[in-house]
């Protein structure tokens, strides 16, 4: 496909109703993918709707803002609008996509960084401790959101990156240096790294969420029998 | 090369990472073991203060927030230029050409500040031609008798030795060319 050219916008998606409804599943996304790459626009927009909660997490766990992770997003789809002859049906679009955000968050936060020093300052500053007993077992999603953000502000972009794809959304190693580009050495470095950190970011400035005995690692037990 | 470990090995070292007391070599060694071994990971997770964030993996926006997103991306794709944090290009968001305007706005605003008041032209001082002193000046001058709206008269008196008097008068206008 010709980077910059203007596909037609609509026709052919009648079977998969309007874009703004949901999207029928049944469809899948190859099938979509295929009529995006020949041009459907309409094609392309399901194929955002569908893809655009994923997108816009990954991208949130590395820039840290809301507003950023929006234009890393909108950038993102139009890099794969414009990439979608290079993809390779049955090769998995959402590795692919993965990969795109991610790089494209990188990149944003390194480019940012120094918009994100004058940032830090404000969030470090002395907040009041909260009460343990009150801290409810199941936090809000917007406090974990506010405390991963200000702990994980520190960290380089790709430890971000690398630490949120394998402890938050849960992918191997292998997964996460195939979307980073990196080998997978260097991705447990990175975690390492990462870990280390936020621990001792956590211990510091939010001990109230520490294990029982109020030092990370004292109710860890000694490993379970293996004979289990 | 990774170290391989058994769970019992895996659980002391959890115990030494969750401290931060571990090398990069063990952690991988760690790390390398619980992608293998469901059972510690499991128990590891179960006490690990940064699983904390694992539920950040559930979060789900609101549909309201994806408004805008789909015409920002058609609107990308049909420009022909080149768009991309490459090129350093961001995306323009209503709420930034609010700000845009608003800064506009401002800069307007000092700019009309910072530029001098313009100051009504003085009608020219009449030249007394081969006098030594103004006659202005002789006379007590008043802001009327030199005819410039713009100008200030100041009246000073020195008083010297033997009741010696000098009278100083200055005229302050800005309109008039020297």
């Amino acid at each position: 496909m010709d980077v910059g050219r203007r596909p037609p916008e609509t026709h052919g998606v009648a079977p998969e109703g309007e874009a703004g409804t949901a999207a029928p599943r049944e469809v899948d996304d190859e099938a979509v993918l295929r009529r995006a790459a020949g041009g459907e626009l309409r094609a392309f927009e399901l194929l955002v709707e569908r893809k655009r909660a994923r997108a816009y997490r990954l991208a949130r766990y590395i820039v840290g803002q809301d507003e950023d992770a929006e234009d890393v997003v909108q950038l993102a789809f139009i890099r794969v609008w414009r990439m979608l002859a290079r993809y390779h049906p049955g090769s998995g679009f959402d590795p692919w996509l993965g990969r795109i955000v991610v790089n494209l968050a990188i990149d944003f936060r390194r480019r940012n960084r120094t918009r994100r020093r004058g940032l830090r300052v404000l969030a470090t500053a002395p907040r009041p401790p909260l009460d343990r007993a009150q801290v409810p077992r199941g936090l809000r999603e917007d406090e974990i959101r506010r405390v991963f953000d200000d702990l994980a502000g520190g960290l380089p972009a790709r430890q971000r990156a690398v630490f949120a794809l394998r402890e938050i959304e849960g992918m191997d190693t292998d997964e996460v240096a195939r979307l980073c580009g990196v080998r997978a050495s260097t991705v447990r470095n990175h975690l390492f790294q990462a870990r280390r950190a936020l621990q001792r970011a956590l211990q510091r400035r939010y001990p109230e969420y520490l294990p029982r005995g109020g030092r990370p690692g004292s109710d860890v037990e000694d490993g379970h029998d293996a004979g289990d | 090369m990774t170290r391989v470990i058994d769970c019992a090995a895996f659980g002391r070292l959890a115990k030494l990472e969750a401290r931060g007391e571990i090398s990069a070599q063990e952690f991988a060694a760690l790390d390398h073991h619980r992608e293998g071994c469901e059972r510690c990971a499991r128990s590891m997770r179960s006490t690990d203060p940064l699983a904390l964030f694992k539920g950040l993996a559930a979060e789900e926006r609101p549909a309201a927030s994806w408004a805008g997103l789909w015409e920002g991306v058609r609107a990308g794709i049909r420009s022909e230029g080149s768009l991309g944090l490459g090129e350093g290009l961001r995306l323009v968001r209503p709420s930034s050409r609010v700000a845009a305007a608003a800064l506009l706005i401002v800069g307007l605003a000092v700019a009309a500040l910072a530029v001098p008041r313009l100051t009504p032209q003085a009608p020219p001082v009449a030249a007394v031609p081969d006098s030594p002193v103004l006659p202005a000046l002789v006379l007590h001058p008043t802001v009327e008798s030199i005819q410039s709206p713009g100008a200030r008269v100041y009246e000073v008196k020195l008083f010297g030795e033997n009741e010696r008097v000098t009278e100083v008068v200055m005229i302050v206008d800005q309109g008039i060319e020297l």
